[in-house]
């Protein structure tokens, strides 16, 4: 497509959703803002900044005959592989992580090799889940579905499989027939649904309960991973209420991601002093129930890294030394393409750790 | 079997899709309706731009300047089918219809469906994700591959037509007790009949393809990939290789052999062993070329 490299694209039902948040509660109103500044294109994402990541991290593995990388298939942890089926996705979030990846969909023979691939004979000892993610999954449902049947019938060791997205939020008309389909007479594989809240209008909307309601009729979990974001929900009454909402409707908390420097989101992100302070008030505070409280994480270039005490080791300018719990000869062992990140090291216990960007908060 | 589903996409969307460049707006798809074929010719052709939104499907980047969107494809009928069956179609029915009669001994794997009357008799083992339409009659011992379907009003398993003479000058009709073997991704076409032989078994292979109102003699074997195409019938005990296409109303003698990639031409009579790839045609059915250039020969 020509212009842009990450376009501007609001659905339909996200349009008319700020439509009337705008006419009802005004454009300088936490709700109108705390949907339109995740959607709308902001012309600071233009602006140069330290934040230049075009990657989270690099993880792509090479299978089959050729050593060509597969696009859309991840690894970095010993469970779990991680599919991208397709990167379209029904609306843009600004600060995706994904954005300046190469814009693709997985055919169906591809497919069926990722799945081949997810049952061989070392991959059967360990991996017993995917995440299936993009871009949107549910979009193309039917695709989806070829990529279960073949894990059923070629990788009888997944048992479990998370599908990420946010079509409940952003589209929810498409959680339709075809998308359930997904869920039904696949006993082998128990299903959780991961998707993305991040500010508790989101929760206000009935298309979106009726769908999130549909889901879990199918005996699907629902959790959801959110992002802290600068102007969104980076105070604690709007993530009070955006956990309590979740709890109402039966979605588990899961990580609170500090939003990760990549290019264009300057703008949206805390510092992640400002994120552990509400991480803090809002778990130790009595605000929430304590099924719904997430953990506070960073996803950086040599994956996540949930913040405990000590994490963070050593602090130079805007940088911060994250310490992991990976061990280096692990990665390795899982996805022998694994290299060493420029601003990644091993520690003294074998330990891998990341020097990852911190944001100010002026 | 599918039904519109109606959604709005953008023309971004079909591009990364299929994984080719969208070249100009990335307008609003609102059905498949919205997909056009822009013609080899259309230079020569009547200037067809549409007035609603459109996405030209083109096999070049030489478009004709009212086109506004397009993708170039190098197959640009098997894109828009992959369009529509990932966006803009739904299957019509989901498990087993209220009215359908399922044997006690009938094994059912996942995602099957079947249609309202469809009777599956004893001794059926039907694999994941078969589709079986209406009115469909199964008769035991039968196994049905995965992705298979069977159009409404077929009988699977009839009763085979031998009669054999008792030496009086009577026809005795022995029973037909051998089995129906159907591989993986075969379809059945509507009102086509597959018969059980005495103690043969008759057999489908995996991607066999077989039209509307087509008969499969007691016995016989079709291999591969054959495409048997409407008002075909084929004797007892006949053997297709893999690859064999038959045009409409090809009759096939019993107890013959065709080789593998032959194609019959329509309305021939096969009554001799084919046992060279080729085309051939006509009542007897002769050998005509050594192959059909698709396109050339249209």
């Amino acid at each position: 497509m020509t212009g842009q490299k990450f376009p501007e694209r609001v659905s339909v039902f996200l349009q008319n959703k700020l439509d009337s948040l705008k006419c009802e509660f005004g454009s300088d109103s936490p709700e109108y803002l705390g949907l339109a500044r995740q959607y709308l294109k902001d012309s600071r994402e233009d602006t140069d900044t330290q934040e230049n990541n075009i990657k989270h991290y690099e993880a792509e593995i090479s299978f089959g005959q050729s050593d060509q990388k597969h696009s859309g298939i991840e690894r970095l942890y010993r469970r779990q592989i991680v599919i991208e089926p397709t990167m379209v996705c029904s609306s843009h979030c600004r600060f995706c992580l994904r954005s300046n990846y190469p814009r693709y969909t997985l055919t169906e023979h591809q497919l069926i090799e990722t799945a081949k691939y997810c049952g061989n004979a070392e991959n059967r000892k360990n991996l017993h889940e995917v995440l299936i993610t993009g871009g949107d999954p549910l979009i193309i449902p039917n695709r989806v579905n070829v990529l279960l049947e073949a894990l059923i019938e070629f990788a009888p060791n997944i048992r479990i499989a998370r599908i990420a997205t946010r079509l409940p939020t952003q589209d929810p008309n498409r959680i339709d027939d075809d998308v359930l389909r997904i869920f039904k007479n696949k006993p082998s594989i128990r299903f959780e649904l991961a998707t993305q809240i991040n500010h508790p209008v989101e929760l206000s909307f009935p298309e979106t309960i009726d769908a999130i309601n549909r889901i879990q009729h199918n005996g699907v979990k629902i959790y959801s991973q959110n992002v802290l974001l600068k102007g969104i929900n980076d105070n604690i009454s709007t993530l009070i209420d955006l956990y309590d909402g979740m709890r109402e409707h039966d979605i588990e908390a899961h990580y609170l991601f500090h939003a990760i420097p990549i290019k264009g989101t300057h703008h949206l992100r805390t510092s992640v002093q400002r994120g552990l302070q509400l991480a803090r008030e809002l778990t130790n505070s009595g605000c929430i129930s304590g099924r719904v409280k997430p953990m506070f994480a960073a996803m950086t270039d040599i994956g996540k890294i949930i913040f405990y005490e000590g994490t963070i080791s050593e602090r130079k300018g805007a940088f911060l030394l994250l310490k992991s719990g990976y061990k280096f000869t692990e990665r390795l062992h899982w996805n022998p393409d694994f290299q060493m990140p420029k601003n990644s090291g091993v520690d003294s216990e074998g330990n891998l750790q990341v020097w990852y960007l911190d944001r100010d908060d002026r | 079997m599918f039904k519109l589903k109606k959604q709005e996409i953008f023309a971004s969307d079909i591009s990364q899709f299929l994984n080719v460049q969208l070249v100009g707006e990335d307008i609003r798809i609102t059905g498949p309706y919205n997909l056009v074929i822009l013609s080899d010719d259309f230079q020569n052709s009547a200037n067809n731009e549409s007035e609603k939104p459109t996405l030209y499907f083109s096999k070049s980047s030489d478009v004709p300047p009212y086109v506004k969107s397009y993708v170039v494809s190098a197959n640009p009928i098997y894109d828009i089918a992959l369009i529509l069956k990932d966006f803009f179609s739904t299957p019509t029915e989901d498990g087993i219809h209220k009215t359908a009669q399922i044997g006690t001994d009938v094994a059912v794997g996942r995602n099957v469906r079947v249609g309202a009357n469809s009777v599956i008799d004893s001794d059926v083992e039907i694999s994941d994700n078969v589709w079986i339409m209406d009115l469909v009659s199964i008769h035991g011992p039968v196994k049905i591959g995965k992705f298979s379907v069977i159009k409404s009003g077929s009988v699977i398993g009839s009763e085979g037509y031998s009669f054999l003479d008792d030496g009086r000058g009577n026809f005795f009709h022995p029973p037909q007790l051998g089995r129906i073997i159907i591989g993986n991704n075969v379809w059945i076409g509507s009102n086509s009949t597959i018969e059980r032989g005495m103690l043969e078994d008759t057999i489908i292979e995996d991607g066999v393809k077989i039209d509307d109102l087509v008969h499969i003699g007691k016995g016989s074997h079709i291999g591969k990939n054959c495409m048997i195409t409407a008002g075909c019938v084929i004797a007892y005990n006949v053997t297709l290789g893999s690859g064999v296409t038959l045009g409409p109303n090809v009759t096939v003698r019993e107890l013959l052999k065709i080789t593998n990639d032959v194609i019959v031409g329509q309305g021939a009579a096969v009554i001799k062993n084919i046992d060279k790839k080729g085309v051939y045609a006509g009542v007897p059915a002769k050998f005509l070329k050594k192959e059909m250039n698709i396109g050339k020969d249209s």
